[in-house]
């Protein structure tokens, strides 16, 4: 039998329907501050791209016509209808809570989501993120203009009304670019740092399980990537394998990985070693589990919370490293641009057209320093020293 | 303490080595070499062979992968293929100039972000705190090449800009002589010459400032923040509760009890920060035109000047070893319980 025990709020007050018409004012008006109105802004971005983008819907589902880029308005439909769901579902259950049991309301993961909701630049952070996601998925929505159409205004045009943030030398919407560079800078930190997370996870998993001249050997290598100025190898490897077009992506985004991981490797390998020597490993080998099995079921399992926490942390990282690289001409080759690369163009019109370069910056900046902040949350959230 | 010094020492090679058959590795398996930029579609056979063997190409790379390692053993870095100039010219004429714009950071950025996270730890949770926080972490998430082109338009056209015409409306002289800072280059292209060694001291300052936070401010904003957490950790302690029951001075306690122990690893982080300077240093020079390492190292990757390519990376190594074992050492001199037998 289990005793019923209520949610933070299974009383909610009845303000916190309003919630239900304006999806985070139910938040807000009960003095949820930083959810609220975050909540807000989503809605906000939500009703922007509604309007924004809505009435030209049939003309960027047509395939054929409108911009000359793939634009995917469908993910970005998807994306909308997503979040809006989320976004009431959210309200919702914060006027109607669930009610939880004891264990539920004791366990692992109801003590992590209360730790990170009342952790204020964690969540802020979050929001960062989320905003970031949302802009460059909604981007085809949003976007007032086709991002490589060289006529949208004229050249070096100051920031106004019709052109947020400028245009360049080529007459290009500098807002326009910045949303759709946004998805491959962003994409290129999340998948960059997913494969820097696998290949960390498991030599760092092998070193500590095998032990002797494994492990030494493994953690040489990872002294040896260390030691080396990322960015300078980066460099190294990227412009020795010139590879043009689509495929240049790919290139940058794997050895962007494979320069990563060193960090993860080390944590998990702390983790396994002190891990190895508790029972339930014992038990398992003594049941004569295969060492793969031992692994990637029980021990790796148990290592995940801090590497997420590096992660996050570390996607800001290589967001930074792919922009110096592009920024250097040897990034993204054209016509996809990333905020390095847009950054790049602004340099040589730095003094008549000081807009180009800035705008790209700050995102670089927001971006990095949302995932820095959500990672800082998740940090303070996931460690026992500090629970509530 | 010196037979671990020797020991550390020693253990430098097989990571200089490793270092240097990876890019070896990767230069290998690269298409296209430095030869071939001599090439055009009407080089004869005779005169394409000609060229690859005065690069010693037409040699096995096994044969070549020795070689270099002979003479690295002994220092000898070859001549730079691109420049006509022997390697180790070109990079004693670089490398003085990428330490002096760390130097920046070292004298100047991270005893200033030390002194402020202590701050902030000691007023823990307070406004100062936060907003320190807050723009550490600015500064901490910022491209170090967005920075750089921040400071140009601000603080090198706008701001002198703005200087330059006060001095021209009456303003005093002096202003313009120390306030306007240039935008790029190590000293002044045309005065340099008809100055007095006072001012060019000054002009070189001036030109060491914009590139040299450029460089620096991120990996100090980074330090800012762990010298906070790792001072918040000692405070927490008992023996910090013992110094202050013993009626010190709270002054006393800082800086004589806890900040010699919250420094130890901030001293490790400042000597890992070698290679992060020298990825700074390859962006801060291209934009402010300051011929250092990492110029050099871009330019040769371009070139595909394979012999200062391999130098450069033996050398950064170096350091970075280097700086490692000097945080080693340097932690027996603030914590006396640790000894390296």
């Amino acid at each position: 039998m289990t005793a019923i025990v209520s949610n933070r709020n299974a009383e909610a007050p009845p303000l916190t329907r309003a919630g239900l018409i304006l999806p985070g004012l139910g938040h807000l008006v009960v003095g949820e501050l930083v959810v609220g109105l975050g909540m807000l802004m989503v809605d906000g971005l939500l009703a922007w791209s509604a309007l924004a983008g809505f009435g030209r819907l049939g003309e960027l589902l047509l395939p054929g016509t409108g911009s000359s880029i793939a634009l995917h308005p469908v993910i970005a439909l998807l994306t909308w209808v997503v979040t809006a769901g989320l976004l009431w579902f959210t309200a919702y259950r914060r006027a109607f809570p669930r009610l939880l049991t004891e264990a539920e309301f004791n366990s692992n993961r109801a003590i992590f989501m209360r730790n990170l909701r009342a952790h204020t630049t964690g969540m802020l952070g979050m929001y960062g993120v989320v905003l970031m996601l949302l802009l460059t998925l909604l981007a085809p929505l949003i976007a007032p203009f086709d991002p490589i159409a060289v006529d949208a205004g004229p050249g070096n045009h100051a920031p106004s009304w019709a052109h947020l943030m400028g245009t360049d030398k080529f007459g290009r919407d500098v807002f326009s670019r910045l949303l759709y560079g946004g998805r491959i800078s962003l994409t290129i930190g999340f998948v960059a740092v997913a494969i820097a997370a696998t290949i960390g996870t498991t030599i760092g998993a092998v070193a500590a399980w095998f032990g002797g001249w494994i492990d030494r050997g493994l953690m040489w290598v990872a002294d040896m990537l260390l030691a080396l100025p990322r960015l300078v190898l980066l460099l190294t490897v990227v412009g020795m394998f010139r590879v043009q077009g689509t495929k240049g992506i790919y290139l940058i985004v794997v050895i962007l990985g494979l320069t990563a991981w060193m960090g993860i490797a080390r944590i998990v390998r702390s983790q396994v070693l002190s891990l190895k020597q508790q029972e339930f490993v014992q038990a398992a080998r003594a049941l004569g589990l295969s060492n793969a099995r031992i692994l990637f079921k029980h021990l790796i399992p148990n290592t995940m919370a801090p590497v997420i926490v590096f992660c996050s942390l570390a996607i800001g990282g290589t967001m930074l490293a792919e922009a110096g690289l592009s920024f250097l001409g040897l990034g993204v080759p054209p016509p996809i641009s990333t905020w390095g690369v847009m950054v790049n163009d602004g340099r040589k019109p730095l003094i008549e057209a000081p807009w180009i370069a800035t705008f790209p910056g700050l995102a670089i900046v927001i971006a990095v320093m949302s995932f820095n902040l959500f990672g800082d949350g998740l940090r303070d959230a996931l460690d026992p020293k500090l629970r509530k | 303490m010196w037979k671990y010094i020797g020991r550390r020492l020693l253990l430098i090679i097989p990571l200089v080595w490793g270092v240097v058959t990876l890019i070896f590795i990767l230069l290998e398996l690269s298409p296209g070499n430095i030869a071939d930029k001599f090439f055009t579609p009407d080089t004869t056979p005779e005169v394409r062979e000609l060229i690859i063997a005065k690069y010693g190409l037409d040699q096995p790379a096994i044969y070549r992968y020795f070689a270099m390692l002979r003479n690295l053993a002994f220092f000898q870095f070859g001549h730079s293929m691109a420049q006509e100039q022997p390697v180790f010219q070109i990079i004693m004429d670089a490398l003085p100039n990428t330490i002096l714009l760390s130097v920046v950071t070292l004298i100047v950025l991270y005893p200033t972000s030390i002194v402020l996270g202590t701050i902030q730890a000691v007023r823990h949770n307070s406004i100062t705190d936060t907003s320190i926080s807050v723009v550490s972490l600015f500064f901490y998430s910022m491209p170090s090449f967005w920075l750089a082109m921040m400071m140009q338009l601000l603080v090198a056209y706008y701001f002198a800009g703005w200087i330059e015409g006060v001095v021209a409306d009456g303003g005093p002289e002096f202003l313009a002589n120390w306030f306007a800072l240039p935008s790029s280059g190590m000293i002044d292209p045309v005065m340099y010459d008809y100055m007095s060694p006072g001012e060019q001291l000054l002009d070189r300052a001036k030109h060491l400032l914009l590139p040299g936070i450029a460089m620096g401010l991120a990996s100090a904003a980074g330090t800012a923040r762990y010298m906070r957490s790792s001072l918040l950790e000692v405070i927490r302690q008992d023996y910090i509760r013992t110094a202050r029951a013993k009626g010190l001075k709270e002054r006393t306690v800082i800086i004589k009890h806890a900040l010699r122990n919250a420094m130890l690893p901030i001293v490790t982080i400042i000597g890992m920060s070698v290679p992060y300077l020298f990825s700074g240093a390859v962006l801060v020079e291209t934009i402010f035109a300051w011929p250092g390492m990492g110029r050099l190292i871009v330019q040769a990757i371009y070139e595909q000047d394979t012999p200062l390519i391999i130098a450069a990376f033996f050398v950064s190594t170096l350091l970075v070893a280097l700086g490692n074992l000097l945080a080693d050492v340097s932690y027996a001199f603030i914590d006396p319980r640790i000894r390296y037998d």
